[in-house]
């Protein structure tokens, strides 16, 4: 493996994540949910990508495996070391494992149910610090309190429990947990989808503030278009368990080249009453495909206003689209005139 | 097109206000609440949790409960005859008020699978409504049942009539609960959150149903929500909600084009919008919703407002002035004459 700088951080390659469905008694495995299907990704370094699709399409799933809390079925997971060696994380022992995971950590959905209501915030933030080796209490102390001004909350505060924050100074202080070990790769799943928006917008700006200062890698997980083009330098759209269009994300938002693309912008609310009336629509019927019973050909054509017969038989395959950074996994992505959102500069 | 505001209102509430007297203190939940619901106008109210938005509906179908209580307020019903009910001054627990709910006045729940009763059939839960409002029997309630479910757009209404909601996707569940809501043809329909636990590409296609019913059946639809691109997509009337009160209360053009709150200001600059690149800007609401047993003095916004006026929003209680364009707001900076009158006592002039 070459080991130069300008390599991603992460490259995934290939990656199948499969759970067995079982009988009650016997076990035996009758089915299979494909979670997540062939995946390919590559995530730079100081980047954000931002993972976006349906519930079930399998995201949260492909985040999770990505630092092993999900194990996957084959495939691999380059990921660069800070000290450039090249390591697979799908088949590190485990205290290799455990070794790279300070470089790799998760912010998650939940404020109320991701923290401890036992341990007060000290107890929390210091734990990974002292299962990587600091005990020493002065130290921690000063570290705690350094990363709580970090995330914009008070030292003196570090005795309290989780129960006396809201749900913003919780979700700050998982952000204060997960950059404890000065981690370069943090996968956010839907870090902001439970906060009130007033406090979303203060977390996604902290988030930003945090990337421009340490260097840090995102995977954005969220099921809001409006979040992820706010944070995101690239989108990878998922259906079905399959990556069906990723790129930069003012192309894939202004010129989608799958139709899942292009029905989800559609779908996405805009604060603006004037939309409304512009009467563009483009709706999506039908459910997302099942993950244990995923249709022939390509796993959108049910529910793609453009499907034709080849799409009933034929997968298509993720590709390079020619003159843009974009790829999608359509067989008309060239052909097709998609409709996505034009990108007006907000009044300063 | 705008549509025709009615001459009388369907609804109107004046003040209402519902506490909770809990152990640690009293919560306001809803602190003088003013809002007119009128037949064929879809009304949303907006609001960051804790705001108080919920306990409006719970308020008007009388169904708070305990220790939550209306304490205050009226909010006057307009009978179909035209006579006026106090829907406040009702038995929660009596005739009247039951007579009302479900029939009059329906309601849809964020949580399809908690709202439906899961041991009973989606046929079975709407026959009982109907049979009990519209005393129809049983082979007549279950036509007229498969009649509101393809309304709603169920697929195959005669199939799904016999099946729990356990055995539908969560789209087809939030159906069959507005076809519950429906099924007594209510004059009112009250949304809590509809389509908040549901995808954007069902959340749309809800929405559309609830235009296209509207439309046609002509009722009032409150509609309850925190996300204001759901607002901006279906509403015609807003009321923008902060600690148990309306701020501000406009027309949804007014709400996103001219906004007079520094509050709905502030709220509109947080969402993150698809297709505008909003950059680094720093127009954001500062701090969090305060502790509602601990409600700031004077007008409850002014620790987190940029426009406050210091030593006026912190002491006086902003009052209810009325736009130019119809609907009011809640703040002190429309409120020049009392603004002044108030400095003068403070500061006699020599």
């Amino acid at each position: 493996m070459n080991v130069t700088g300008h390599e991603p951080l992460l490259q995934v390659r290939e990656l199948d994540v499969h759970f067995p469905i079982q009988t009650a008694i016997l076990r035996r495995t009758v089915g299979l949910v494909r979670a997540v299907n062939k995946v390919d990704l590559d995530i730079q370094d100081n980047e954000t990508l931002g993972l976006v699709g349906e519930s079930g399409c399998g995201k949260t799933t492909l985040a999770r495996s990505l630092l092993r809390v999900c194990e996957p079925t084959s495939g691999y997971i380059l990921y660069r070391r800070a000290n450039g060696e090249v390591v697979d994380i799908g088949s590190l022992n485990r205290a290799k494992l455990r070794e790279v995971r300070r470089e790799m950590r998760m912010i998650f959905q939940d404020p109320f149910s991701s923290l401890n209501p036992r341990l007060p915030v000290f107890e929390i933030i210091a734990q990974p610090l002292k299962m990587n080796g600091v005990t020493h209490e002065a130290e921690l102390e000063d570290r705690v309190a350094g990363l709580l001004l970090k995330v914009g909350l008070r030292p003196e505060h570090m005795r309290r429990f989780p129960h006396a924050f809201s749900g913003g100074q919780r979700q700050r202080i998982g952000i204060a947990r997960a950059l404890a070990l000065d981690p370069r790769f943090v996968v956010c799943d839907e870090s902001v989808s439970a906060l009130d928006v007033s406090v979303q917008a203060q977390i996604l700006e902290l988030l930003r503030e945090l990337q421009a200062e340490r260097g840090l890698s995102y995977l954005f997980v969220s099921h809001d278009l409006a979040v992820v083009q706010h944070v995101s330098d690239r989108v990878a759209v998922m259906y079905a368990g399959r990556v069906v269009e990723i790129g930069r994300m003012e192309d894939v938002y202004a010129a989608p080249r799958h139709p899942y693309t292009e029905a989800l912008l559609a779908a996405s609310p805009r604060p603006d009453p004037r939309v409304r009336r512009g009467g563009h629509s483009v709706r999506l019927s039908g459910e997302v495909a099942d993950l244990a019973n995923l249709p022939h050909g390509c796993a959108f054509h049910p529910r793609c206003r453009y499907a034709q017969e080849v799409c009933r038989v034929e997968m298509p395959s993720l590709h390079s689209i020619s003159g843009s950074s974009q790829q999608a996994a359509c067989h008309f992505s060239t052909e097709l005139e998609l409709q996505g959102v034009s990108m007006a500069v907000a009044p300063a | 097109m705008p549509k025709q505001r009615p001459q009388e209102p369907l609804l109107q509430i004046r003040g209402l206000a519902t506490h909770f007297f809990l152990p640690e203190g009293i919560t306001k939940a809803n602190d003088g609440v003013d809002i007119a619901l009128d037949p064929g106008r879809i009304t949303c109210i907006v609001g960051e949790s804790g705001s108080g938005k919920s306990m409006i509906a719970n308020a008007i179908l009388q169904i708070l409960r305990p220790p939550g209580r209306i304490v205050g307020g009226e909010m006057l019903w307009r009978l179909a005859s035209g006579e006026l009910v106090d829907l406040a001054s009702l038995d929660p627990r009596g005739e009247h008020i039951r007579a009302i709910r479900g029939r009059e006045i329906a309601m849809i729940f964020q949580e399809p699978m908690s709202a439906l009763a899961p041991i009973h059939t989606i046929g079975n839960q709407m026959t009982a409504a109907i049979r009990l409002h519209l005393g129809l029997d049983r082979h007549a309630a279950k036509e007229h049942a498969i009649e509101v479910l393809r309304r709603v757009g169920m697929p195959r209404p005669a199939a799904q009539f016999d099946r729990f909601t356990f055995q539908l996707s969560g789209g087809l569940r939030q159906r069959a609960m507005i076809a519950l809501a429906l099924s007594c043809g209510p004059r009112l329909l009250i949304a809590d959150e509809p389509t908040t636990a549901l995808d954007v590409t069902t959340q749309a296609v809800i929405l559309d149903l609830f235009k296209e019913l509207q439309l046609q059946l002509g009722m009032a639809i409150l509609f309850i929500t925190h996300d204001l691109g759901v607002v901006a997509e279906i509403a015609d009337d807003v009321a923008v909600m902060y600690l148990g009160k309306v701020v501000e209360m406009a027309s949804v053009d007014d709400i996103f084009h001219q906004p007079s709150h520094p509050y709905t200001r502030a709220l509109l600059n947080s969402v993150p919008r698809v297709g505008v690149n909003i950059g680094k800007s720093g127009n954001r609401i500062r701090g969090a919703v305060p502790d509602p047993l601990n409600r700031p003095r004077g007008c409850s916004f002014h620790p987190r407002c940029t426009e406050a006026l210091p030593g006026i929003c912190n002491a006086l209680e902003p009052g209810h002035t009325s736009l130019t364009s119809e609907g009011y707001v809640r703040c002190l900076l429309h409120e020049p004459e009392r603004v002044a009158a108030f400095r003068r006592e403070r500061e006699p002039v020599p």
